[in-house]
């Protein structure tokens, strides 16, 4: 059975103070899929996960979610869209007032209404998953970077969204987090089959978890495929990025 | 001839618009508050919490601010009175001056000063930390959790401060009047029920309820909008929202205690 598009970007156009950040973006992904947006760093990467997730309004273009386009709904039709999303945040965005306890089962107390008896154990399952047993108790403020993340995945996909949005998961992490990262995203995109973007510029390691790659480049989609039509790419930029070779830009 | 006035009033022009679109945003945020105010299901430990953190917290500063408020007070009041024969006067005259302006003023900013700055950060923190950018995609709202509680639970708090505040006052103008200057504890409170009046405790409660909104609206406010302004979206710009809350705050304590006095003078 052929795969249907629940993510469509078209023609995304978005000025922040004066700069042209979007400059008319288009991107598809498919359902179950799990993509990966690759750019240099400031390239508008954060801002375009912002307009999937409806925090940003584009100043031109459409964003679909499963056909809706988000950009044009009230706060109560979005937040029924996003009660299909989970968002790892760039800063992990945990809410440093809590436990991890309190955290992750944040959105299964408020958004999902469950009782305590049915949200403890599966809080306890998430932190199993993510590898954070005896950290229930813990403020965020004294878990280091690597534990901090792991426990924001864990809130971002406890109520098993059909959609994660990942904002650079491994930014300022040491390799072997990095890789511990890059494998719990793997391992649960498999196990709960959401579909998944993954804002990185983890060169080449996001090619080994991503099933498609985009590389946003100067405020559009330079290139859109697979990891093998990344690295055989002929377009300079694609290669300049993903060789990390300034200097074929030039050429 | 004409090009530099055309850059003043291309920058007077700038500075009106971007003055009233923060105007607007700032009347919206105070609808959008009273709106949520009578839309439950409140967060009710959200609300104890911020009323501990509010009420209780800021007992200490108003306690001694009240006392010496009161002391002063009857200091000033007690050699004015003396020179018309008046002394008899003391106690109401200390009485009415804290339930009518002082008690809600130095209360609401007192809770400014402590709680409202604090707020102004936490929230502003909240926003560059995007915490609240993770409520809102959880499909919550972000007022519920943030700007709410701190509402009701400041018109909870600011009457019970000030009328805390009051009475702390009137007994601090007992001691300097009565134990230092010499004047009879029953002179002291002989015509204060009869002067003071109910009118006058609910103008004061009426000026600590309006004070309660003005602060958490302008604190709110300003944690919540950080950045989104040329100020930018780090340390620097919840340093300038907790700063401008402080001011504008005091500032519109102020004229609404003038223009809130007018009305029931």
């Amino acid at each position: 059975m052929e795969k249907k598009l629940l993510i469509e970007v078209e023609a995304l156009h978005k000025t922040i103070d004066g700069e042209h950040v979007l400059k008319g973006v288009n991107l598809s992904v498919l359902e179950g899929g799990l993509m990966a947006i690759i750019g240099k760093s400031g390239g508008g990467k954060s801002v375009l996960i912002k307009h999937l997730t409806g925090l940003m309004k584009p100043d031109s273009g459409r964003v679909l979610i499963d056909g809706v386009d988000i950009t044009r709904l009230g706060m109560r039709e979005l937040n029924e869209v996003r009660k299909s999303f989970g968002v790892l945040f760039q800063s992990g965005a945990l809410f440093d007032y809590m436990t991890v306890y309190e955290n992750i089962s944040f959105p299964l107390r408020e958004r999902l209404k469950l009782r305590e008896s049915d949200i403890r154990p599966r809080v306890f399952e998430a932190l199993r998953d993510v590898d954070l047993q005896g950290t229930e108790d813990k403020y965020p403020s004294e878990l280091s970077g690597g534990m901090k993340k792991r426990a924001a995945l864990a809130r971002a996909i406890i109520t098993n969204p059909s959609i994660v949005f990942f904002d650079e998961p491994t930014t300022g992490l040491d390799p072997i987090l990095k890789h511990s990262i890059h494998t719990l995203i793997k391992d649960n995109h498999a196990r709960y089959g959401f579909t998944g973007i993954i804002v990185s510029h983890e060169i080449p390691d996001i090619f080994y978890v991503a099933s498609s790659i985009a590389l946003l480049h100067d405020g559009v989609v330079a290139l859109s495929g697979t990891s093998r039509d990344m690295v055989d790419s002929k377009i300079p930029e694609v290669r300049a990025f993903v060789h990390s070779n300034p200097n074929l830009v030039m050429t | 001839m004409i090009r530099p006035f055309k850059a003043i009033f291309k920058a007077i022009g700038s500075e009106s618009v971007s003055f009233l679109r923060g105007l607007g945003k700032m009347g919206i945020f105070l609808f959008d508050t009273i709106v949520y105010f009578f839309a439950p299901p409140y967060k009710h430990n959200l609300i104890v919490r911020q009323i501990w953190f509010l009420g209780n917290k800021s007992l200490t500063v108003i306690i001694m601010t009240g006392a010496f408020a009161g002391m002063v007070l009857s200091l000033q009041l007690f050699y004015t009175l003396r020179k018309f024969g008046a002394v008899s006067l003391l106690g109401p005259g200390v009485a009415l001056s804290l339930i009518r302006e002082l008690g809600p003023v130095f209360t609401a900013i007192m809770v400014t000063g402590r709680g409202g700055s604090a707020l102004t950060a936490e929230i502003g923190i909240m926003r560059i930390s995007e915490q609240i950018d993770a409520i809102h995609v959880m499909a919550l709202n972000p007022f519920n959790y943030v700007v709410l509680p701190n509402f009701i639970a400041a018109v909870i708090c600011l009457p019970l401060l000030t009328a805390i505040f009051d009475v702390v006052g009137i007994y601090g103008g007992y001691l300097v009047g009565v134990k230092l200057l010499g004047v009879s504890s029953g002179v002291y409170f002989a015509q204060m029920r009869q002067i003071v009046g109910m009118e006058n405790i609910n103008l004061g409660i009426y000026k600590s309820l309006a004070f309660a909104v003005i602060v958490t609206w302008v604190c709110c406010y300003k944690g919540y909008s950080v950045g989104s302004d040329s100020t930018g979206f780090g340390a620097r710009a919840v340093s300038k929202a907790t700063t401008d809350a402080v001011v504008s705050s005091s500032v519109l304590i102020l004229v609404g205690d003038y223009i809130i006095g007018s009305f029931f003078i």
